[in-house]
């Protein structure tokens, strides 16, 4: 590419040309060829600067909902209006197509009512997603995480959507965890009243119906919902009031949801226990470190403080 | 264009189409200088060809699903900007920019004997532009690109959008023809001495 010309390919004559001409032509066209090396008719010099500036000015047209500039040059006004017309219309469709998110961060809860009545009391982490004209086209919500659903009667049904499940309700109250980043990438549905519909989007027909005190677990690799179970629903819904429930549970979630809780990371920095399973109560709010010296004692482990949490040790 | 360039470029068209930012800056910061110098043999200006650059990379992203991994992006980016610069030529035609004046600008001989390395004749520098100059005009762009912009005749094709068969016909023309005006120079110089 530079003008010294340093790679042969680019330096000689291509083939097809040569093949084109007699024999006794080539010594004089492959002399052209080369004298012809610096007659590049442009000269122009670009910096380094001039290639930075020139590439924001680039990113900043390419950014999306920035492209004011970009439209300049020799439109006709008419046209300008049109296309202001035009992005008006998509800004409104957006707006009302645009979901409305609700996040919690770690170490926080919340409870959002949303448009209907309905209240959902959210699990530190979790992530709430729903439509602009929820309550007039339907009445759907996207979960990552835990939460606990207080359903009000309306017309719609209460869809909840949790990666790759579906809870469909008219009104009742249950509880929804579905954690994204975990392992199993498992929904779990436990309902405290009424009824609820639970399926896997794919296998719709596989539809299950869950009861007060009932609870039912899908994963990606299950074609259905597995049988409805009785639990004890206080302890499902224990988070609520920031006390801790662990049922035979891994230990890699179990940490998973004590960084959720107390917003610290917690490295796991032994092999092969991230699968063991662990029983603990918690009746009342405890402190990070005594659910970690719990757990260090039980599990034959230690652990030390780092920066920004905890580091588990052998 | 050697081995790894070409691998490189494939590598920038198959991620830029998944829309990989770093990768179409990277590109960009490769082929922005070229393609300016490219440019400006066309418009004369450097602030319009670079404004054309601009644009090209600018269509380049918006378009970037349809790009085809399988043909040259570097071809697909030298039409975006030969298009561009016609455009801006048919569209400027009214206050189009004295030729010659331009030739003498680009030309000016501080620049010749600076950009010469390894090629101590200046004038016969000159004497090939003015002659490349003066060739037919898609001839002077077929031989341009593949002499100067290090093009395979199956990418000039898709930048001038002729046939690959076409191209070649016009870069050996345009060889032929060079050939002619230097044996003539030489005539012309040995019986000056």
């Amino acid at each position: 590419m530079t003008r010294t010309g340093k790679n042969q390919k680019n330096g000689a004559v291509p083939k097809e040309v040569l093949e084109q001409l007699n024999e006794n032509d080539h010594p004089s066209i492959i002399s052209v060829w080369k004298k012809s090396e610096y007659a590049r008719p442009s000269q122009t010099k670009i910096s380094p600067k001039e290639i930075e500036n020139a590439l924001s000015e680039v990113h900043r047209r390419i950014e999306p909902h920035s492209g004011k500039k970009s439209i300049t040059g020799n439109i006709p006004q008419y046209a300008r209006y049109l296309v202001a017309a035009v992005a008006l219309i998509a800004i409104t469709f957006l707006f009302f197509f645009l979901p409305r998110t609700a996040s919690v961060p770690y170490g926080e809860m919340a409870t959002l009512e949303l448009p209907d009545g309905t209240k959902v009391e959210m699990n530190s982490g979790t992530t709430l997603r729903y439509n602009r004209l929820y309550r007039f086209t339907d009445r759907t919500v996207e979960l990552n995480g835990e939460a606990y659903f207080n359903v009000a009667s309306h017309g719609h049904p209460f869809i909840v959507e949790a990666n790759g499940a579906s809870i469909e309700v008219t009104g009742t109250e249950f509880n929804v965890r579905s954690w994204r980043g975990d392992q199993q990438a498992e929904t779990t549905v436990s309902v405290s009243e009424g009824e609820v519909f639970f399926y896997p989007n794919k296998f719709k027909e596989n539809q299950i119906t869950l009861t007060a005190g009932e609870s039912s677990y899908w994963n990606p690799r299950l074609i259905e919902p597995s049988a409805p179970e009785p639990v004890t629903i206080e302890d499902i819904t224990a988070w609520r009031e920031q006390r801790f429930v662990f049922r035979d549970q891994t230990l890699i979630s179990i940490l998973h949801e004590l960084e959720r809780r107390y917003n610290a990371t917690i490295e796991l920095d032994v092999d092969g226990v991230e699968q063991s399973t662990l029983t603990a109560y918690y009746s009342e709010q405890v402190q990070l470190e005594s659910v970690l010296d719990d757990i260090c004692t039980v599990k034959g482990l230690r652990y030390t403080r780092t920066t920004t949490g905890y580091r588990i040790f052998k | 264009m050697n081995q790894k360039t070409e691998q490189q470029i494939k590598t920038w068209a198959r991620n830029i189409r998944k829309s990989d930012r770093k990768a179409f800056d990277e590109f960009f910061r490769w082929g922005y200088p070229m393609l300016v110098r490219f440019a400006a043999g066309y418009t004369g200006q450097k602030s319009s060809a670079s404004d054309i650059v601009q644009d090209a990379f600018v269509i380049l992203w918006q378009k970037r699903s349809e790009i085809n991994p399988n043909r040259s992006l570097k071809a697909y980016l030298y039409r975006i900007v030969r298009n561009l610069c016609l455009n801006h030529l048919r569209d400027s035609s009214g206050t189009v920019v004295d030729s010659e004046l331009v030739q003498g600008e680009a030309f000016s001989s501080d620049e010749l004997s600076n950009e010469s390395p390894g090629n101590s004749n200046g004038s016969l520098d000159q004497k090939f532009r003015e002659w490349i100059h003066a060739l037919p005009e898609r001839q002077q762009e077929a031989f341009e690109l593949s002499r100067f912009e290090g093009l395979e005749h199956d990418e000039i094709a898709d930048v001038m959008e002729i046939s690959p068969k076409t191209v070649n016909n016009h870069i050996v023309a345009a060889l032929r023809q060079l050939r002619t005006f230097y044996e003539e120079y030489q005539k012309k110089l040995n019986n000056d001495i």
